[in-house]
């Protein structure tokens, strides 16, 4: 048995995750009108179709030794600097409604710069009031765009 | 349409428009300088700030940017050897190569003229051409619509930068998602759940900006938030002189209408264009054993191509409402906010909207070019911002775009799975471009096929029966499925040639 590495590990794992999505995708279109189902229904056919068409060439690949040389603890590494970066949006999102945009832009521009590496903090700083002051400027006082109000600003 | 291009003259010539233009322009020059953020990623983080303005005014606007990005992409290629834009690596080969020689002025003055004359030769086309496919597009039925739209997406894959299987899936992908909300017949909803900000299905503009921003500001943050080693160098006098410029006609020529055709193409891009053109420069060049240590025809040959796509890829999007590109699909989203639906009929419902804005194309290739002899030297060192700090202020702005395109929390919500989806998607190598072409064409296609069965069963015929009636829509089918087989093939003959060279001991990367 021949178990793909590397980039064709990533497309057999990819493959197999939208299968099971198609799968439950052509499933959706049964709660449909025979009208409204028609076309997510050929779509979702199609992407399974060629899911299965990934897997296929992924698990043929032969050149799996070169491409799989990857490093594991800076996988990992990268992945937990991901993960961090997401949850740092994710607060963002969810503060924004709370505290209102700016309140929320500034706690979060100076958090994920600071954890991007961005040195020293008055560069931090600095770039943070920049951007705050320059974007009520443009779009609150100039444009009148909306931006998300909230608790404190 | 003479009537037409003098009252749009009368337009841009208004301070305010020449003001806008300018701004656009220097905007997109500034934004497609800094290194990850491309021109589509420019026009989603800007267009929020043309929601108050006119139709007309907003899409001066954009223009620019989009001009102005394109143009700014090279600039960090050829000072840091980090491209702006994917359209910029092919300029970067020889233009970072003539910044080591000391000749980095010159690459960039050849890089502004080279832009300015692709650019200008590509809107002479767009205005001209245009109406006249337009003319055409109105006589075309929805079951050549519907085909139409599927060759624009498989071509995608054909073209496509990548695995070829890859991007037709994102392309099904994104039409998947075109199938949220209300359905156009039956008023069924799908994939809403509940939630009433999903009944009209996913905004453009949202998606857009959650698949370009949000995915970008993760690739961002993988890398060093800093790095303080990078150093412009002294770039030199940036005039290449009347004498290099007539010795680059050609050149310039060939490379502009290469551009401007490939532009026409769904799917192909300005980085295919430039790497086609630079290509094409070196078989006719004198010396082509000059291309890659530094040529100046090099660097000439792919920005005249990628500046000339801009007015290429225009046509299908305003003609036929098809945009090839993600940039097409991002100035796609600034036109419909303003209510503005592309298609054949925006020549006749919109032309004092439309000719302006072609027309203020001609405006935004001179004022990057402007800004570019003018401004260049002073704000070159925006190809030096941190990424660390790009990605922070991306952020910030993709949340005030996706919100006050509705005014909606939950289209924050939105923007950011999506945002985090692409990421997922751009590390297992899907291309995103396709998606949101997808999101865009999905209800178009969608919604001519509903007709196509309509009239089918009226006349008592299958679908099938009923596309096989005419010979245009079966010329279309056939395209289709040429280009899906080519799609298959590439992909083929890809792999043939990676396991090639991994057998002769190649480095192929990871």
């Amino acid at each position: 048995m021949h178990f793909p590495k590397g980039a064709a590990a990533r497309d057999s794992v990819s493959a197999l995750v939208i299968m099971a999505v198609s799968a439950g995708g052509v499933y959706s279109t049964f709660e449909f009108p025979q009208r409204a189902a028609a076309w997510p229904l050929y779509m979702w056919g199609l992407l399974a179709a060629f899911s299965v068409l990934l897997l296929f060439n992924s698990l043929r690949q032969t050149v799996t030794e070169q491409l799989a040389q990857v490093d594991k603890a800076e996988r990992n590494a990268r992945i937990k600097r991901i993960a961090i970066n997401v949850g740092l949006i994710l607060g963002f999102v969810i503060l924004v409604p709370i505290l209102g945009f700016f309140t929320a832009a500034g706690i979060y521009l100076v958090i994920h710069m600071s954890y991007l590496g961005i040195r020293p903090y008055w560069l931090v700083a600095l770039v943070t009031g920049g951007v705050l002051i320059a974007f009520y400027m443009m779009f609150e006082f100039f444009l009148g765009v909306l931006v998300p109000h909230g608790l404190i600003f | 349409m003479w009537e037409q291009i003098a009252d749009a003259a009368i337009v841009i010539i208004q301070p305010g428009s020449l003001l806008l233009a300018f701004l656009g322009a220097a905007m997109g020059t500034v934004f497609g300088a800094m290194p990850g953020v491309s021109a589509t990623l420019s026009i989603a983080l800007l267009v929020p700030v043309t929601f108050e303005m006119t139709a007309t005014s907003g899409l001066i606007f954009l223009g620019a940017v989009y001009c102005g990005a394109i143009y700014g992409g090279s600039i960090s290629g050829i000072l840091i050897n980090v491209p702006g834009t994917p359209a910029a690596v092919a300029t970067m080969i020889d233009g970072y190569e003539m910044t080591k020689k000391g000749k980095g002025g010159l690459a960039l003055g050849t890089d502004i003229c080279s832009s300015f004359v692709g650019g200008q030769f590509s809107v002479i086309v767009l205005l001209f051409l245009a109406p006249l496919v337009a003319m055409v597009a109105l006589e075309i039925r929805s079951a050549e619509f519907f085909w139409i739209v599927i060759f624009a997406m498989s071509t995608i894959g054909a073209i496509g930068a990548g695995s070829a299987i890859k991007g037709l899936m994102a392309g099904i992908f994104g039409l998947i998602i075109g199938t949220a909300g209300m359905h156009p017949m039956t008023g069924t909803l799908r994939y809403a759940f509940d939630q009433p900000p999903l009944y009209e299905g996913v905004p453009v503009i949202v998606a857009l900006v959650g698949l370009f921003s949000i995915s970008q500001v993760l690739y961002l943050a993988e890398g060093k938030g800093m790095d303080t080693q990078l150093k412009i160098p002294e770039v030199g006098r940036m005039w290449p002189g009347r004498a290099t410029l007539w010795k680059l006609r050609g050149v310039l020529a060939r490379s502009s209408i290469i551009g401007t055709v490939v532009g026409l193409i769904p799917g192909a891009g300005a980085d295919i264009a430039s790497f086609i053109a630079r290509s094409e420069a070196k078989r006719y060049s004198k010396n082509p054993s000059e291309y890659g240590k530094g040529s100046i025809e090099g660097v000439c040959s792919a920005e005249a191509a990628n500046n000339a796509v801009v007015g290429g890829s225009l046509i299908p999007m305003l003609t036929l409402g098809i945009p090839g590109n993600a940039v097409t699909a991002a100035l796609l989203g600034g036109l419909l906010i303003h209510g503005l639906i592309p298609g054949p009929s925006l020549f006749t419902d919109a032309p004092d909207i439309l000719y302006p804005f072609i027309l203020s194309l001609f405006l935004a290739n001179l004022f990057f070019a402007v800004f570019g002899f003018g401004a260049l030297r002073y704000v070159a060192k925006v190809v030096l911002v941190p990424q660390g700090i790009i990605a922070a202020v991306v952020t910030a702005l993709a949340v005030i775009g996706a919100y006050s395109f509705r005014n909606l929390t939950f289209d924050i919500w939105i923007m950011f799975s999506l945002g985090v989806v692409g990421y997922i998607m751009r590390k297992a190598d899907f291309p995103l471009a396709p998606i949101i072409l997808g999101i865009i064409l999905g209800p178009m296609a969608e919604e001519n096929l509903d007709r196509v069965m309509t009239l089918a069963h009226a006349k008592e015929l299958t679908t099938i029966e009923f596309f096989m009636g005419r010979w245009q829509t079966v010329l279309l089918m056939v395209l289709t499925f040429a280009a899906i087989g080519y799609s298959f093939y590439r992909d083929y003959r890809y792999r043939k040639e990676l396991e090639a060279k991994i057998a002769n001991g190649e480095d192929v990367g990871k």
